[in-house]
């Protein structure tokens, strides 16, 4: 007979003692350098912690009242762009995956791997493509509109105003293919008695989409828009490569980035991605709290 | 046995997590170990890291001749990108990982060197003293990036923008070479008038070569007013006045109606170093500002004759073809906590050795730091002697900019770009600009300790700016 207390707690300390190394490599990993970050954000530190002086509150107080950090400008950009990118993207990404759900399997196949190959490919190869489509008097687009008569074209990357739309128009390209696929996954999960039952009441296509495709997928809309949301304001390589701050494109991420590599300050960097870390926290919570609440409403 | 299975699980669960612990290097505290090299018994590893891959196999023959001579050194060469050197070096500083031996420019020096952390060692007694004689300028090439004056980094090589123009193109069009900004402005005139597809002067960028046009008219201001005299001239910390603003507006808005014109191309915001290159291998354009380092890809692409010129000063001034030319010198610096100094030094000295300059200048077709080099071809000499004034002109600045002045500074170019503008609205960005700059140099964040802006000592020769105010109303 075996004595199934002990068991147990002889197979608990095991499991205990196995999950030491992942353990310490969380804490090493993950929790160290958030804790390490935190307690840098109240010291003064250039390049390197040769020499740590406590400064309080110091650098907070910098960061929220002077405006040369050009911080809170370059989060208005990064939510400016998070905002219109994720509206395209969700709207798109739906109608793309509705109208891929409508096809038949052989060509649903086919559209579902042409539309997830952009999402693969990294982000040097993607700028390297797109500068080449937007490069001035040279580029794709360019010729095209030099060849339909237009003369007064703007320099897509460099120009204020024209250079966000290139970023969007480009990260949009780039990221449509996982929206599809979530969207894709949710629209498959319908049950299909349901729609069948609204055929038979005599519901068509275009009810059938507004009245149950739409809200029986809206927890993948949840997640996408919250995804992409997050995404959109953190967004620092396609910027880095594609317009490197110039026209209006000056996000969030790239000065974090100059405040690091240009101007070797690194408790003041690490300042701001802690401050920028709290507002997205706050900003899931509260998206997903409203979003599920909406949920729970309309169910 | 289960116990077995589990011993061993778990010891291989520890591997497994501390071997991701693999890549951390030590921590390097800062050493002065200047020892003799005597020892040529003992083992050395110098890092030396660059940015040139397009000259790897140079720096491989200049590597391994100076290991054939020292048999105990081990270099050990890394190749980072233009692009990516600020962050390749801030990453590493403080690991094991950080070279004995790095690529940085002379002119940027004050990005390493700072109250509490200094990256680069003092070279002042020990290189520059000793081999200022054998630099360009007796040693100003090297001491333009002295801090508090002590000089960090050792110029290997000039790096600046230069105007490559088609000579050829010249004398079908019977142009002679401009050697004043106001000859300049005909030539530009003149090719514009005469070939419809030909843009006259290709630049790019907002921060990039388009942006050294209005520098250099404002350098010229500076100089013909008398500014350029003033003792704290140099430090970029001079206090303005209204007339100031309203001088440096006529600059602006001459590079506008230049813009306007279509001197720099449709838009000259944007492009690139290559497609400035390109446009002036196919023949789109007739002049191209280049890097003087892209001598090398542009003489072996074109079959036309080449030459090149500074931006010319304007006629009043002491001597205007020698010119304006945006740069500096490209430089080698010894790490701060280098635990082989001497070595480096040793090495750093044969990189700027007479057999190694000449040997770059040959092979790439560079401008060098050092006095004797020869240059082969008559393009080369021509390259090297509107380098001998880069980065002597203007200002080099002992502090760090914001952000917002970084900004102010792009808004200033955005503004020569655009079609409709006044001298008031150059004024009011020159101004905002002013002030961020002000910002920047008494803010603790970004210069420490901070700095002060100072009171201007010079004499303004009015009837000097006068005279080129009303060549830059035109």
């Amino acid at each position: 007979m075996t004595d199934s207390g002990l068991y147990k707690k002889q197979r608990n300390i095991w499991g205990w003692i196995f999950c030491i190394p992942a353990a310490v490599s969380l804490l090493l990993f993950v929790v160290y350098p958030i804790i390490y970050s935190v307690l840098l954000s109240f010291t003064d530190v250039r390049y390197y912690a040769t020499s740590l002086k406590f400064k309080g509150f110091d650098n907070y107080i910098y960061l929220f009242t002077n405006p040369t950090t050009m911080f809170w400008p370059s989060l208005l950009n990064s939510l400016k762009f998070s905002l219109i990118s994720t509206a395209i993207q969700i709207t798109l990404g739906f109608l793309i995956a509705y109208l891929i759900y409508k096809m038949k399997r052989g060509p649903q196949t086919l559209f579902r791997v042409l539309i997830y190959i952009p999402v693969v490919l990294p982000a040097p190869v993607v700028s390297v493509m797109w500068k080449f489509i937007y490069a001035h008097d040279n580029g794709l687009i360019d010729r095209l509109l030099l060849a339909l008569g237009f003369t007064d074209i703007p320099a897509w990357l460099v120009t204020p105003g024209w250079s966000m739309v290139a970023v969007i128009i480009t990260n949009t390209w780039w990221f449509i293919g996982t929206t599809v696929i979530l969207y894709f996954v949710a629209m498959n999960a319908v049950p299909k008695d349901c729609l069948e039952g609204a055929k038979i009441d005599g519901v068509n296509k275009f009810q059938e989409l507004i009245y149950f495709i739409l809200p029986l997928t809206f927890s993948m809309t949840k997640v996408n828009l919250v995804m992409s949301l997050v995404g959109g304001i953190k967004n620092f390589t396609l910027f880095y490569l594609l317009t490197e701050g110039a026209g209006n494109t000056k996000v969030v991420g790239l000065i974090i980035f100059n405040t690091m590599y240009k101007q070797r300050n690194f408790s003041l960097s690490v300042t701001m991605s802690i401050v920028l870390s709290l507002i997205l926290a706050v900003f899931v919570w509260f998206g997903n709290f409203y979003l599920s609440k909406k949920e729970k409403n309309d169910l | 046995m289960k116990l077995l299975k589990k011993l061993l699980s778990l010891a291989i669960c520890s591997v497994m997590a501390v071997s991701v612990f693999a890549g951390c290097g030590g921590n390097e505290s800062v050493s002065d170990n200047w020892e003799d090299v005597s020892n040529t018994e003992k083992e050395v590893t110098l890092k030396f890291t660059h940015i040139w891959s397009e000259h790897a196999k140079t720096f491989t023959k200049i590597c391994n001749d100076f290991m054939a001579m020292y048999p105990n050194v081990r270099v050990q060469t890394n190749v980072k990108s233009y692009s990516n050197i600020d962050t390749a070096i801030t990453s590493s500083w403080g690991t094991s990982q950080f070279p004995d031996v790095c690529f940085y420019w002379v002119h940027a020096a004050k990005t390493l060197v700072n109250e509490d952390v200094t990256m680069a060692a003092d070279l002042t007694d020990i290189y520059y003293e000793k081999y200022k004689e054998n630099l360009i300028g007796d040693g100003e090439c090297m001491s333009s990036g002295a801090i508090k004056g002590k000089t960090y980094i050792v110029p290997f090589r000039a790096t600046g923008f230069v105007i490559y123009y088609n000579a050829d193109l010249f004398g079908e069009l019977g142009l002679e070479v401009p050697t004043t900004i106001e000859e300049f402005e005909n030539v530009m005139k003149t090719i514009k008038e005469e070939c419809e597809d030909v843009v006259p002067l290709s630049c790019w960028g907002a921060t990039g070569t388009y942006s050294y046009i209005g520098a250099a008219l404002s350098n010229y201001m500076d100089i013909i007013s008398g500014k350029a005299d003033d003792p704290n001239y140099k430090t970029g910390r001079l206090k303005y006045t209204d007339a100031d603003f309203e001088r440096e507006a006529y600059v602006y808005e001459k590079v506008r109606n230049w813009t306007k014109a279509g001197y720099f191309g449709s838009n000259p915001l944007a492009g690139s170093t290559e497609s400035v290159e390109s446009d002036f291998i196919n023949g789109s354009c007739a002049m191209a500002m280049l890097n003087n380092n892209s001598l090398a890809a542009i003489q072996s692409e074109m079959d036309v004759n080449v030459g090149c010129i500074s931006i010319p000063g304007f006629s009043s001034m002491e001597n205007p073809g020698a010119g304006y030319v945006s740069g500096g010198y490209d430089g080698f610096f010894i790490s701060q906590t280098s635990k082989n100094k001497a070595w480096a030094l040793k090495f750093l000295e044969y990189l700027n050795s007479k057999e190694v300059q000449q040997l770059f200048a040959d092979n790439e077709g560079s401008v060098m730091s050092r006095k004797e080099v020869t240059y082969g071809s008559a393009l080369q000499r021509s390259v090297a002697a509107s380098m001998a004034n880069v980065g002597i002109m203007g200002t080099h600045p002992d502090y760090v900019l914001s952000e917002a002045a970084s900004a102010s500074s792009v808004a200033l170019n955005n503004y020569t770009v655009s079609k409709s503008g006044s001298l008031q609205e150059a004024q009011g960005l020159l101004k905002v600009l002013y002030n961020d700059r002000v910002t920047s140099v008494t803010d603790t964040m970004l210069n420490y300790p901070a700095l002060s802006m100072i009171d201007p000592q010079y004499t303004l020769n009015q009837t000097a700016v006068d005279k080129y105010i009303e060549w830059l109303r035109k």
